[in-house]
This record gives C-alpha cells, structure tokens and sequence, in this order.
C-alpha cells in the first residue's frame, strides 16, 4: 500500500523539498499506532533513523519528529508531533522498534522527554554526573557554576 | 546463571592506548560466556548540538567537522546539504563531483583504518603496519585536493572551496591505481588466511530482521543483507549519475562487515575513477564571488543525509529566519551502532568481544580491574587488578 492511503486517516502527509521525503503532523497519542502501522507495513524494510526534540519556547512546547526510513520504497518519513513543554512526556516505542532505545536516551537526557514505558532511560546517560537534573538542549537553560 | 556463585562484571574501557573513542562496556560474564552487556557512554561529550545554536551558520560549518577527526568531509557534506535544503540553494556540478570525491577518499582511508585496526585486534601486526602504510597515500591524496590531510575543510554552503587543477588528477590516478594493487593483495589475505577467519567468521552474528530492527546502519547492515545505503536509497551530490554497486553479503557476522568494507573500497575507486573522467567544468560557487553568499536563511528546516563510511550520518538543521540556527540536530552512525549492536556480543566467549566491537568500526581496552557480585547477598565490591592476581581463582 502506498504511504499516503496508509497514513490518510492521520493527516495530510506533506513533502519537503526533495521528492522522496515527506513528513505528516500527529497528536502525541497516535505515535504507537502509527508506528506499528509502518512495522507491519513494511516489515522487511523500515528502521528508525533518529527522534529530534526541538524546544519551541515561544509556544511553551516540544516538537518531536520520528525519522523514518522506508527502504524498499527509498522513502524518508518525519512523523512530527508536539507535547507541552511542562509535561514532556510521551509513549515509548522501543517495544515495538528496539533501535529507539538510545534515540529515547538521549532525548531524556538532553531535552527531557521522558518515554513512558521505556525501562532503559537514565540520567545522567551523556552528560557529566554534575549535571544529572540538567537538560542543556532546552532554550532557557544556563551553564552553572560548579 | 543460578548455578553458579558468582557473576563477575568486567569494565571494558574507558581509556586503552589502542581506543579510537573513550566508552566503556560493562560486561557480566558467566565463565567465558557473555550474559549482560551495558554501554557507558559520554565521556567525550562536547555539546556541540548547543554550540551550534549559538554560532553562526557559516562558523557552524567549522565546528561540525570537527565532531569527528576520521569522517570529517561527510559531516561539513551533510551540515551544508541541510542548510542547502532550507534555503534552496542550487549546487554547480563541478561543486557536486568534487564533493563525491572528498568523501569516496574518506570511505577509502576509513575503511582501510578499521581493517588495520581487527587485524591488529586479531594479533596480525604485520598486517596492521601494511595496510597503515598505504593508507598514508589516502591521506596524500586528501591533502592534494582539499589542502588538508585529516581536517579536510573542503565543504562551503552552496559548493566547495577550493578548485581541483587538471594537473592533479594524474597524480591521483596513479596512487589510485597503486592502492587497488594494494587492496587485490589485502583481500586475498582477508579471505584466505585461516586464523583471520577462524578469529572472525561466526562470530557476532546478527540476521537481517535483527539488523533492521535494531536500527543498525552502513557496512554493519549491509553485512546482514540489508541493502541500506544512502548513496542509493537518496542519492545525494553526484551519485544519482554515477554507477557504482552497494555491497551486501548474507553471512552476517564480523568476518562479512569487514568483506562488505573492502569490496566497498574498490567499489570507491571505481567511483574516483569515473568522476575524474567525467568531472564537469564550470563554476564551484553558485554566486559569482563568495561574498555574495546570503548571511540570512530562510525560517524553515532542512535535513542532510550522506552515506559516511560507518553508515547514514544525518543533520536536521532548524531555522527561525536569523543568522544562527534555532536547532541542530545530529545522529551519527555509531550511536546506533554502538549502541543498539551490543545484541551480538550476547552469549559470545570474552576474548571475542574485541573483534565484535572493531567490526561495528570503533575500539576497545583492556580490563583493568573487575567487580565481584555475591548472588546470594548482593553485595558488590571492587577488587584492583594487582589483588585479583595475588588472590586464588574465583572458582
């Protein structure tokens, strides 16, 4: 089935500037359903290629984009999705594609994000032990003392 | 795992003479067998995703390569082929053939590094000395086009920076030709010699679906037969124009990702090969004069994806329309390698996990001291290596 019946119950499914990539927007609660839509899809050919949080401070939330590589239709798919920024919190997928473990990682450690159900997450993962409550990547974040 | 008294965890890393990047591998052991296996990372973070949003795009241009010594071209490629996705900016075609060759030259001297550095892994020394040796012709070869042997620089928003005279592409043709004499001696070692294959084939095994799942990406996928390469799912620069073959092999284990490796390297310079004989003339700039180049990007995203020599290295850049990026995000290969790969060290011997961790492309150290777990009383204490020694055997 081609991407766009796929996903057309979800949204429009839009394209970036080169003709294979394409990116749709979701409510935050979708993100499992979506995902184990494409596994099962595409079960010979899709992996997760990253999870980018990008603090939007002005609108107080955090934009989450799912990249997905569809290989056997040369296909990249963003699922872009938004969570308040004072409850950063959304469903895990790393039962369902195991290769999120440390993509979810490191989005706690740096962002924030907490994946529910994920029992992998830790912090600190990357960041010195100093800073285990920090998360640097977001905009009103400030280097301390130490 | 019940049976026994005690389970013993070995930190594997963080610091060895030998380590390309410092992390460290917890490793519970069962005897020789490998039941648990935790990656420690972070002790070389450097919060470049931060600095990135507090330079400009141009100075961002310098500070991503340095993320990395050995792949460096790849990254300057990816970071500026985003920022070209989020303004529009058209590349010349000379610009783009020079850039496929900066970064075939990569994947020649990466590949032929991580092959020195199993060989040495494996105790073939000799080996390691040759192949290190040749591929200080790689390096040559680098520096003569982009100025620079390891920090190439070579990469600029729009183009390349500096122009290939026609007098250097004899020179390259000629260790071009010198390094695939090379290569036809190194992979007839590689895939005769009977302790190579005895230290590498079948060992760290990972199945097709296992690779897909785990997200694994570049030579290591495509030594489990998964056809990902981003050369050919999303061509970027020249390579929707030039033939070349992706490399898979069905075997899966470490022995394959370094045949994957060294079929890639001729693949490469068949690749060099055609861009020097068909390199296009014209401007390496789209703008007449490199002042001319726009200090503001549009708001927007942009997205870069290249084919580094350890697989698909991916930049999201994010613009609020100012001179300095609103986000940068960066995935590189090994994150994913590294970390989601730990699967295949599993139930393998200790002395196998070296040969493991070099096929996914980066290094290890040796142990320098272990933590003993009491089952029955859980209590964890940290004997140094100099005590284990004097002391009586486990079991």
């Amino acid at each position: 089935m081609a991407l766009k019946d796929l996903l057309s119950n979800y949204g429009e499914l839009k394209k970036y500037r080169k003709d294979n990539r394409f990116y749709i927007t979701v409510a935050p609660t979708l993100i499992r359903e979506i995902t184990s839509k494409l596994v099962k899809e595409y079960k010979d050919g899709i992996y997760i290629s990253t999870i980018t949080p990008v603090d939007l401070i002005k609108e107080g939330v955090i934009e989450v984009d799912y990249e997905f590589q569809i290989l056997s239709e040369k296909t990249f798919l963003v699922v872009k999705t938004r969570i308040p920024r004072d409850k950063s919190e959304i469903d895990s997928i790393v039962d369902i594609l195991p290769g999120a473990k440390v993509l979810e990682q490191e989005a706690y450690d740096l962002m924030g994000v907490y994946f529910k159900g994920n029992p992998y997450l830790r912090k600190p993962f990357l960041l010195p032990e100093h800073m285990a409550q920090e998360t640097p990547l977001r905009k009103d974040w400030k280097p301390s003392k130490r | 795992m019940s049976k026994n008294k005690y389970l013993v965890e070995i930190p594997v890393g963080p610091q060895h003479p030998a380590l390309h990047e410092p992390i460290s591998l917890r490793l519970k052991v069962e005897g020789e067998r490998v039941v648990q296996v935790d990656v420690v990372a972070g002790y070389n973070h450097r919060g470049i995703e931060w600095l990135a949003e507090r330079k400009t795009f141009y100075q961002d241009l310098f500070l991503v390569t340095r993320t990395c010594g050995i792949c460096n071209a790849v990254h300057g490629a990816s970071y500026v082929q985003a920022v070209e996705d989020l303004a529009g900016i058209e590349v010349p075609p000379r610009a783009r053939y020079l850039r496929t060759l900066v970064m075939e030259l990569e994947r020649i001297h990466s590949h032929i590094l991580v092959l020195a550095v199993m060989a040495e892994v494996i105790g073939f020394e000799s080996l390691f000395m040759l192949m290190m040796r040749d591929r200080e012709r790689v390096m040559y070869l680098k520096e003569l086009v982009t100025g620079n042997r390891v920090h190439a620089d070579y990469m600029f928003i729009g183009g390349v920076r500096r122009d290939l005279p026609s007098e250097k592409i004899d020179k390259i043709k000629k260790n071009i030709d010198y390094i695939e004499e090379r290569m036809k001696e190194y992979k007839k070692i590689w895939s005769e010699d009977p302790i190579i294959l005895k230290r590498t084939q079948g060992v760290g095994v990972a199945s097709k679906s296992q690779a897909l799942a785990h997200s694994l990406v570049g030579p290591v996928a495509r030594g489990s037969n998964v056809k990902s390469d981003i050369r050919y799912i999303d061509p970027y620069d020249a390579y929707d124009e030039i033939p070349f073959n992706v490399i898979t092999r069905d075997e899966g284990d470490s022995w394959a990702r370094m045949m994957v490796r060294i079929d890639e390297v001729f693949e490469s310079i068949s690749i060099i090969r055609y861009i020097l004989e068909h390199l296009p003339s014209g401007p390496i700039i789209p703008w007449k004069n490199i002042k001319l180049a726009p200090r503001k990007f549009p708001k927007g995203e942009g997205i870069g994806r290249v084919e580094a020599p350890r697989g698909e290295l991916l930049y999201h850049v994010f613009s609020d329309g100012s001179m300095k990026p609103y986000r940068v995000k960066i995935r590189t290969p090994s994150v994913l390698n590294i970390h989601n790969g730990v699967f295949m060290m599993l139930d393998q011997h200790i002395a196998d996990i070296p040969v493991i961790f070099v096929s996914f492309d980066p290094c290890i150290s040796c142990t320098e001291r272990v933590t003993v777990i009491d089952l029955k009383t859980n209590e964890k204490k940290l004997i140094p290596w100099r005590k284990l020694v004097k002391e009586k055997p486990l079991r």
